[in-house]
């Protein structure tokens, strides 16, 4: 599919930020509407997971229209957890191709630092299930230690598969301006690190962040005006059980597996056309399961990637050269919104020092919460 | 005993309870008690606790009974493995505004 293009990219530094949720939107939004070369857009979406629980602040969208005299275009917010970045790409895609509309600018925005980490924490875990998990003290990386102590049983995997992730990734956050840490760390470091989930520790649990990200998506009458365009070429999603527990598998996501088949197939291509992969590693157990459930490695097997370089910047199937959400940060609906600004700089050669070499086909995957919605899309030149 | 779910059509086992059910699509789901005692799937310990618990660290984990998977606290953090036996109680699990909530803890046997 080649109907929807990426015509401009751009997003804000991740990290603990001053300023609000407005401001960070806004300087997204300015900087995509900027390398897009334009100043009109028929809507805009905004995906956004709790503006209301972290800054107490709602109706985004239509105050970022305003803000950015883009009145009377249209506008809203969509809201799906942590992939709530990706599913405001694809409402902007949807809406592309139905015809509705020939732009839009798409933003993915999250302000919450600023409040206790404990309560963060309870605004995150209020989207696992109300009666079957919530009220036990579950969260979101309680599933990731659930997972990492399963995947390390069934597949004989060691503690330090998931902590040469976190160090991977750090190692490319060093080298990307907007990543929240840009710092590289040991392996000795990360293993020492005190114990969040156990097995999991400090370093392979991604960081609360602020920050936004935005793009700016055209139709088949614009393709023609941009210079480089990017195509989302393929685009796939399925919903997962609510109740983790009640996968046959907790170390797998059927959902993402039904959402990778269905992008690959729409834009006929296949594992080994990816060149280059930004994945959901909210924890770094994630990024084995996804890389797994994507079909890029077989069951049981993803683990030994990392281990083998495969997945480094100069591998054969470069894994999050952003740094992932580990060292880039993790503004939960900035994310799915980010990982296509950073696929749209690798395919246009430019990713500075983190650059993969002749990257043309990119794959992004997004999770809400622990695959209870995979999203995944694929851009190419 | 634990408070699972069944499907009066297709006789399916669930926890929690689904509206439609997942197997057959069948509405008609009704309460039964299945046995209390199970098999510990997998577990954490969590040093990053939500609000409102105070004791690190949490073990929770995940337990199979009567081929009915539920998740719950567990009562100590020691010595727990994979595929051990447990017996869930009902019992308090946290409090909210000083009100308690109860849910499953596993008891290692
Ligand atoms: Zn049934």
């Amino acid at each position: 599919m080649r109907n929807v293009a990426i015509a401009g990219c751009g997003m804000t530094r991740f990290g603990k930020r001053e300023e609000g949720i407005y401001e960070l939107a806004t300087e997204a939004a300015l900087n995509a509407m900027d390398d897009a070369e334009m100043d009109r857009v028929d809507a805009i979406v905004v995906g956004n997971f709790a503006s209301g629980e972290f800054t107490g602040i709602s109706g985004i969208a239509n105050g970022l229209a305003a803000d950015l005299n883009l009145i009377p275009c249209h506008a809203e917010k969509v809201e799906n957890t942590s992939a709530s970045g990706a599913s405001a790409v694809k409402v902007g895609l949807a809406g592309i191709l139905s015809g509705l509309y020939k732009s839009v600018l798409v933003v993915g925005v999250e302000k919450m630092t600023g409040i206790p980490g404990s309560k963060a924490t309870s605004i995150i875990a209020s989207l696992t299930h109300p009666e079957a998990e919530y009220p036990y003290g579950v969260t979101l990386t309680t599933f990731a230690g659930f997972g990492a102590r399963l995947y390390m049983h069934k597949y004989g995997a060691p503690y330090e598969c998931f902590a040469m992730i976190g160090v991977k990734n750090h190692k490319n956050g060093a080298n990307n301006p907007y990543a929240h840490f840009q710092k590289v760390i040991s392996l000795e470091k990360a293993l020492q690190s005190p114990i969040i989930a156990d097995p999991l520790r400090l370093y392979d649990i991604c960081p609360i962040s602020d920050g936004a990200a935005g793009l700016v998506l055209v139709g088949k009458d614009l393709i023609k005006k941009v210079e480089d365009p990017v195509y989302i070429s393929g685009f796939g999603q399925a919903t997962d059980t609510h109740a983790i527990h009640e996968r046959p598998d907790p170390t797998t996501v059927e959902g993402l597996k039904i959402a990778a088949e269905q992008a690959f197939k729409m834009a006929r291509k296949d594992r080994g056309d990816i060149d280059v992969a930004e994945l959901h590693d909210a924890f770094t157990v994630l990024e084995i399961i996804q890389s797994e459930d994507i079909g890029f490695f077989k069951k049981g097997e993803g683990w030994r990637a990392v281990q083998e370089g495969v997945t480094e910047i100069d591998g054969d199937l470069p894994i999050s050269p952003s740094g992932g959400l580990k060292a880039r940060g993790h503004p939960v609906s900035a994310t799915g919104v980010a990982q296509l600004v950073e696929l749209t700089w690798q395919l246009r050669g430019e990713a500075g020092k983190r650059q993969v070499d002749g990257a043309e086909v990119g794959l992004s995957c997004n999770f809400a919460g622990f695959g209870n919605n995979s999203i995944v899309f694929i851009v190419e030149r | 005993m634990i408070r699972a779910f069944k499907c009066e059509s297709c006789g399916i086992l669930m926890y929690p309870k689904h509206s439609v059910c997942p197997s057959c699509n069948d509405r008609n789901i009704k309460r039964v008690e299945i046995s209390d005692e199970g098999t510990l799937l997998t577990y954490t310990l969590l040093y990053a606790l939500p609000e409102g618990f105070e004791e690190k660290p949490l073990p929770i984990g995940i337990a199979e009974f009567d081929g009915v998977r539920v998740t719950g606290q567990i009562t100590r953090s020691d010595n727990l493995n994979i595929g051990m036996r447990v017996k869930a109680v009902y019992s308090k699990i946290r409090e909210v505004n000083g009100k308690e909530l109860f849910g499953y803890k596993f008891k290692p046997l």
